[in-house]
């Protein structure tokens, strides 16, 4: 996923672990975009995933004692926030779950699949490369919509089209980017 | 685009109204491709979301995280506060009990020369029953059911313990993992006198209690390792009846349970007045 040396991990540990907290803001710069992606994948709404993102940095900062620094950091930090999907998971039942929350407990079971995370990292891995097989306006109009949070209406004014029709053409898009992910794995796994 | 995709899309794009996800949610109950499509659409969302986070905003969750590691407060309670998203909850107001020991002392001395003065009364010089403690039970604990998930599911051992006073590094028993696990004590409690009792709950992580079908203690849903409260007024020698659930996270499993009254000093409760159902 990236090259970053392990050992500076291990280096930034032991100076959180003398006493300089501040120091923890290096392991959630480095580290931050990744667990929310991998968050992402078992949740639906930005708050929720902002929530579980800044809940994992807080529990494995009070937690780091019991951080092994010989390994990475990262997978020690995943670990924590599936563990927190997955006590989320049990506490309810999808199939007595209602309307929004069956949506929800639906993402949160996928997260008691403990192959899942894994793959979560090698998915957006092969997002990166998957997008940039499309075209510019393609590439534009994810932009837009994922960076800048607009409403469907703002974007569809914005990208001259009517609603139902951005939505369509946003669904494509993750349709052709799931295959083309799908693909990726499919190859890296064979 | 099929009524499915519509559906799919409004959801995914966050306008979609109750009934639209009450729709959804139908159609992936009956048809296993559009929750598979549900479950990528969403992971490859998410994917991009986290993608193409601005700059500030993963500034802004460094700032805030650090924030809360760095308030000068207990690394502990910083966790609590995260985990609650509330602030701090003010300290129980100590009740003044002490003023009733006086008051209460001449009231018993009274009752006592009243009836030793009665000679009709059962409780003359000669009758011993005055002196005995009566209030002492003959419990022996609370059945505790151990189940490891956070269900109450899959049961994993059952036994009676004599007292809710536990410190648990590992599993509480070994047919059940050291995490992740809940119990369930059930069974009687016998208040020893008359009175309102406070009782007192401190579990990592989450807990509930209920007396005499009343739900007194609850932190199911706002994990919280202070110390929990709940008042009940009891009648002496009644066995009421009670249940505990406990639900361990991860890391040591920790719960006790005290109670209190006017003229009785905060104790664990005791065995002798634990009955198992």
């Amino acid at each position: 996923m990236d090259n970053l040396d392990p050992m500076l991990d291990a280096l930034v540990v032991a100076e959180i672990r003398s006493g300089n907290r501040h120091a923890y803001g290096m392991l959630i710069d480095r580290y931050q975009m990744r667990l929310r992606a991998t968050v992402s994948a078992y949740l639906l709404h930005a708050e929720e995933i902002e929530e579980f993102t800044h809940e994992a940095f807080v529990q494995a900062f009070v937690l780091l004692n019991q951080f092994d620094h010989t390994q990475p950091f990262y997978p020690w930090l995943r670990t924590i926030a599936m563990n927190a999907l997955r006590l989320e998971a049990h506490t309810c039942d999808a199939t007595t779950a209602h309307a929004g929350d069956y949506l929800r407990q639906v993402l949160l079971e996928r997260a008691l699949d403990q192959t899942q995370d894994e793959r979560s990292d090698a998915r957006v891995q092969a997002l990166d490369l998957c997008l940039r097989t499309l075209p510019s306006d393609a590439s534009e109009l994810l932009t837009d919509k994922y960076q800048s949070d607009h409403s469907i209406s703002e974007l569809a004014a914005r990208h001259r089209t009517s609603e139902g029709e951005l939505q369509n053409r946003l669904l494509r898009l993750r349709d052709r980017l799931r295959e083309c992910i799908g693909k990726r794995l499919t190859a890296e796994l064979g | 685009m099929s009524d499915a995709d519509t559906m799919l899309a409004e959801v995914l794009d966050g306008n979609a109204d109750a009934a639209t996800r009450g729709r959804l949610a139908e159609l992936m109950r009956r048809d296993a491709t559009v929750r598979e499509r549900f479950l990528g659409q969403v992971a490859i969302a998410g994917a991009l979301r986290s993608r193409h986070q601005p700059a500030q905003r993963l500034a802004a969750l460094r700032e805030r995280t650090l924030a809360t590691l760095v308030d000068g407060g207990s690394l502990a309670r910083t966790r609590r506060r995260v985990l609650e998203r509330l602030p701090p909850r003010p300290e129980p107001r100590r009740r003044r009990w002490w003023w009733w020991i006086p008051l209460g002392l001449c009231i018993a001395a009274a009752a006592v020369v009243l009836v030793l003065r009665n000679p009709t009364s059962p409780l003359q010089p000669n009758d011993t029953s005055l002196h005995t403690p009566p209030w002492n039970g003959t419990g022996s604990g609370l059945r505790g059911d151990y189940y490891g998930d956070h269900i109450f599911t899959r049961l994993a051992g059952s036994r009676v313990d004599p007292q809710i006073h536990f410190d648990w590094p590992g599993s509480p028993i070994d047919t059940m993992p050291a995490d992740h696990f809940t119990v369930r004590w059930s069974g009687k409690v016998q208040p020893r006198v008359s009175g309102t009792y406070t009782f007192i709950i401190r579990a990592d992580d989450r807990v509930r209690l209920w007396i005499a079908g009343r739900l007194l203690i609850d932190t199911w849903d706002r994990p919280d390792i202070s110390d929990q409260y709940g008042e009940i007024t009891l009648e002496g020698r009644q066995r009421y009846d009670l249940q505990i659930e406990y639900c361990d996270n991860e890391h040591a499993g920790e719960i006790a349970w005290w109670w209190q009254a006017a003229g009785q000093a905060k104790e664990i409760v005791p065995t002798s007045q634990l009955y198992p159902p």
